[in-house]
């Protein structure tokens, strides 16, 4: 075969791949598989979540919905490739906070915060403080004086820099006037295993990701960053009853292009909060360890709103901003 | 810990051994041969869509279907390598070199026998460790920092001199070239974005997959389209009489072990993965002093190591995943959706209160190797007939194959047209003489060096000495000094 044709052929593979399918009337939505797009890799909570509601939408909307995972830069890519998507509601997102209301901040990641407009928050993930076993620290004030001791001589692990576990431990961190050595773990799971191989002194990750770590008593927790103690920590205290005005948690929710038209928004609005306050749906949720955490659209909204503008602050105080 | 009480794998195998889950292991290895060998998909794709299905089924339906998807997709994907030069998934590309070399010459039968031989054995051997140490070698994985990360990623290196062919200077520079395509995309130590091109698809790096099809595949291809009528004929495909076998595998067992070994021992490390035990096993597979012999026994090395050492990964990925809950691969990292949805939270004490679970696991792992060993084996003598097909035809289907895989990953556009753009680099490189496997291996490790290079330092407070001090660090960095003086020493004498 010649050079050419080849190219030739290789040009004609990308034109098909471009091509897609003529937009459908709002009226009728959905005719088609709706696709959700995971900014995560297949495995992560986030991912957990989605195929979750997934199965449940399709059972009532009656068309498939689809999770593809397009994992990298802390969520970005997938959050970038969902904006470039066509705006009819065919493609959702599966957003969690990080990836939209800090990346945007950060530098110029293929997309806006305000690109997407919210369909329903659905759970949420505490984040825990937690440290291994032979760690000298008892309590989150252990760790604060020792932070003040001597800057850097704490170091703590995260998913990566940029996280919201990250930003949200910076502010912890400047409230109290300390400062420790951040490490990214390269996911929860990675930040964990730092911790438990004495890399760092303690990780603050989403408190699903060691259960059976704690349990075990191979990790500590010290706190965990909600209002109320968790249902599968009951023994470990929150931040507040520590006396330190930490809640945070890790929010996942589905969003779509802010472009789609307002009546498919609706009418996702309407079967997603129908789905998501099931028993059904419910029980799927606590196999994982997620806490369900419904608001609807407007809510949403303005928790997204409350994140950006708590974001930007912290980020251009650690220099991460823009 | 103690082997598992006798009764207790009498009564998992009572589970196990029943038409209904035996077929269902099946039904994965089916899949799995299909995930693994289709370029753009994986074995975790297919865990990954396979999941969901299992949310309605019992414990042991659940693991049939993915242990087995999961036991034939790591080895599925030399098939194209070795045919088409196109591997499958990351893991199988250091057994598209030799194993391609090996089709051309007409021994594709040979390569895909020793293959399928090589990857059955690496995975039973990891599921004897994973059976007998698993809690001891959890230990292991803890043992390992950044330091240490950065130290292995430095060791696997060395591999770059067995890929290298004519010159091991092209081979550095071919490396450094995939070390600076690895900096692409945010850092992820400091969380800047590096040499995007202010493309956003290209915030999380260069991705494995497509640069995989362009170096290997694609570049391929334009080679051989470019000399068009000219290009060699290859000589007929021979049949490799099955009883030859075992006195091969025989007098290749250490390298067997050895391969299988360094599988299991990288599969433990969580963030490794089948990619980099195929490579690292690759270059310690003494293929360089075997070429002196013949080349049909350096490439059978070379197809030998690779694929004992990424099957022997799933064993290995498995002991983080059940001792600690935390996965030792991507794969693994699926299979806590799926046990969680199972109720059950993976962690320290998942073999002690599910010792019956746990051999269950370990049984269908084992039916799930025999199953792959006897369709692979199958298979072997059909599948090279596609060599037969002439070029003319062969080659746009396996271009057209390269861009619906690169449209596979993600049904987005943006892969095809990488693969387009790094093929065509690629051929270039290969026209001046640069062998594509060195960039490869830069691509995988450059970030896992250069990452854990800065953690390591930042953990430690910007002190050097700690790569000497810590222990395994220590020994591998001293390893690697070894095998350069010696490979100097050897230079010299010639």
């Amino acid at each position: 075969m010649k050079l050419s044709a080849w190219v030739g052929g290789m040009a004609v593979a990308i034109g098909l791949a471009t091509v897609t399918a003529v937009p459908s009337a709002a009226a009728g939505y959905p005719e088609k598989p709706v696709e959700i797009i995971v900014p995560f890799g297949a495995g992560d909570a986030l991912d957990g979540a989605a195929r979750v509601i997934a199965e449940r939408l399709k059972d009532s909307m009656g068309v498939p919905f689809i999770v593809k995972n397009i994992p990298g830069a802390g969520g970005g890519k997938g959050t970038a490739e969902a904006n470039k998507a066509r705006r009819d509601g065919y493609t959702l997102l599966m957003g969690s906070t990080g990836a939209l209301t800090a990346r945007p901040l950060i530098k110029d990641p293929g997309y806006k915060t305000a690109d997407f407009v919210p369909i329903a928050q659905l759970v949420e993930v505490p984040i825990g403080l937690a440290v291994a076993a032979d760690s000298p620290f008892q309590s989150v004030n252990d760790i604060v004086a020792a932070a003040r001791e001597a800057d850097g001589r704490v170091k703590y692990a995260t998913p990566g820099p940029g996280a919201t576990q990250h930003i949200n431990m910076e502010i912890f961190a400047r409230d109290q006037g300390v400062k420790m050595v951040h490490i990214g773990g390269r996911g929860g799971k990675g930040a964990v295993t730092k911790t438990l191989s004495g890399e760092v002194d303690f990780v603050f990750v989403g408190a699903s990701n060691y259960t059976s770590l704690a349990k075990a008593g191979k990790l500590r927790v010290l706190a965990v960053a909600a209002e109320r103690r968790v249902p599968y920590l009951p023994d470990v205290p929150t931040f507040r009853e520590q006396g330190f005005d930490v809640d945070v948690a890790v929010w996942f929710g589905l969003l779509t292009h802010s472009g789609a038209p307002g009546e498919v928004v609706g009418k996702l609005r309407e079967a997603v909060s129908a789905v998501a306050n099931t028993q059904a749906t419910r029980d799927l949720y606590r196999k994982f360890n997620l806490n369900e955490a419904f608001l609807d659209g407007a809510a949403f909204q303005r928790r997204i709103d409350a994140n950006v503008a708590k974001h930007a602050v912290v980020l251009k105080d650690i220099g991460l901003m823009k | 810990m103690d082997l598992i009480p006798f009764d207790t794998v009498a009564a998992g195998a009572a589970a196990v051994f029943q038409l209904k889950i035996l077929s269902w292991i099946l039904v994965g290895v089916l899949m799995g041969f299909v995930f693994g060998a289709s370029p753009g998909l994986t074995a975790t794709t297919g865990v990954a869509i396979a999941t969901p299905l299992t949310f309605g089924v019992g414990f042991d339906v659940a693991m049939a279907l993915l242990l087995g998807i999961y036991s034939a997709g790591y080895f599925a994907g030399s098939i194209p390598a070795i045919l088409i030069n196109t591997p499958g998934a990351p893991g199988n590309a250091a057994t598209a070199l030799d194993g391609y070399r090996l089709a051309r010459a007409g021994k594709a039968d040979l390569a895909i026998s020793l293959a399928v031989v090589a990857s059955v054995v690496g995975g039973l051997f990891s599921i004897g460790v994973l059976m007998v140490a698993a809690p001891n070698l959890a230990n292991v994985a803890l043992a390992f920092t950044s330091v240490e990360y950065f130290a292995l990623g430095l060791f696997g290196l060395i591999c770059v001199a067995a890929v290298s062919g004519g010159s091991v200077l092209k081979g550095i520079v071919g490396a450094a070239l995939g070390m600076g395509l690895g900096t692409v995309g945010i850092d992820e130590v400091g969380g800047t974005t590096r040499f995007t091109l202010g493309l956003p698809e290209l915030q999380g790096g260069v991705p494995l997959i497509p640069a995989l099809i362009a170096f290997f595949a694609v570049a391929e291809l334009l080679m051989q389209a470019a000399a068009g009528r000219d290009a060699a004929v290859l000589p007929p495909q021979r049949r490799h009489a099955l009883r030859r076998l075992p006195g091969l595998l025989l007098r290749h067992g250490r390298l067997l072990l050895k391969s299988a070994l360094i599988g299991t021992g990288i599969g433990v490390l969580p963030g490794t993965g089948p990619t980099i035990a195929a490579w690292i096993a690759y270059g310690q597979s003494g293929r360089r002093r075997a070429a002196a012999e013949s080349e049909e026994a350096a490439a059978s090395r070379g197809v030998i190591a690779a694929e004992s050492a990424n099957n022997a990964v799933t064993g290995g990925a498995l002991v983080p995943l059940l001792t600690l809950g935390i996965p030792g691969d991507t794969v693994t990292a699926v299979l806590i959706g799926a046990l969680l949805i199972q109720g059950i939270d993976p962690g320290p004490f998942f073999i002690i209160e599910n010792g019956d679970l746990f051999a269950r696991i370990l049984l269908i792992l084992l039916v799930a190797a025999l199953m792959t060993l006897v369709l692979g084996l199958g298979a072997r003598r059909v599948l090279p007939k596609i060599l037969a097909i002439p070029p003319r035809i062969l080659l746009p289907v396996i271009a057209v194959l390269c861009a619906a895989g690169g449209y596979a990953i993600h049904h987005a556009p943006f892969e095809v047209g990488l693969i387009a753009v790094l093929g065509i680099a690629g051929y270039v490189l290969v026209r001046f003489g640069f062998p594509m496997a060195p960039v490869v291996i830069g691509l995988v490790l450059g970030p896992i060096i250069e990452v854990n290079l800065r953690n390591g330092l930042v953990a430690n407070d910007m002190d050097l000495t700690v790569f000497v001090t810590r222990p395994i660090s220590a020994a591998l960095l001293a390893a690697i000094a070894a095998t350069l003086a010696w490979s100097a020493w050897r230079a010299r004498r010639r």
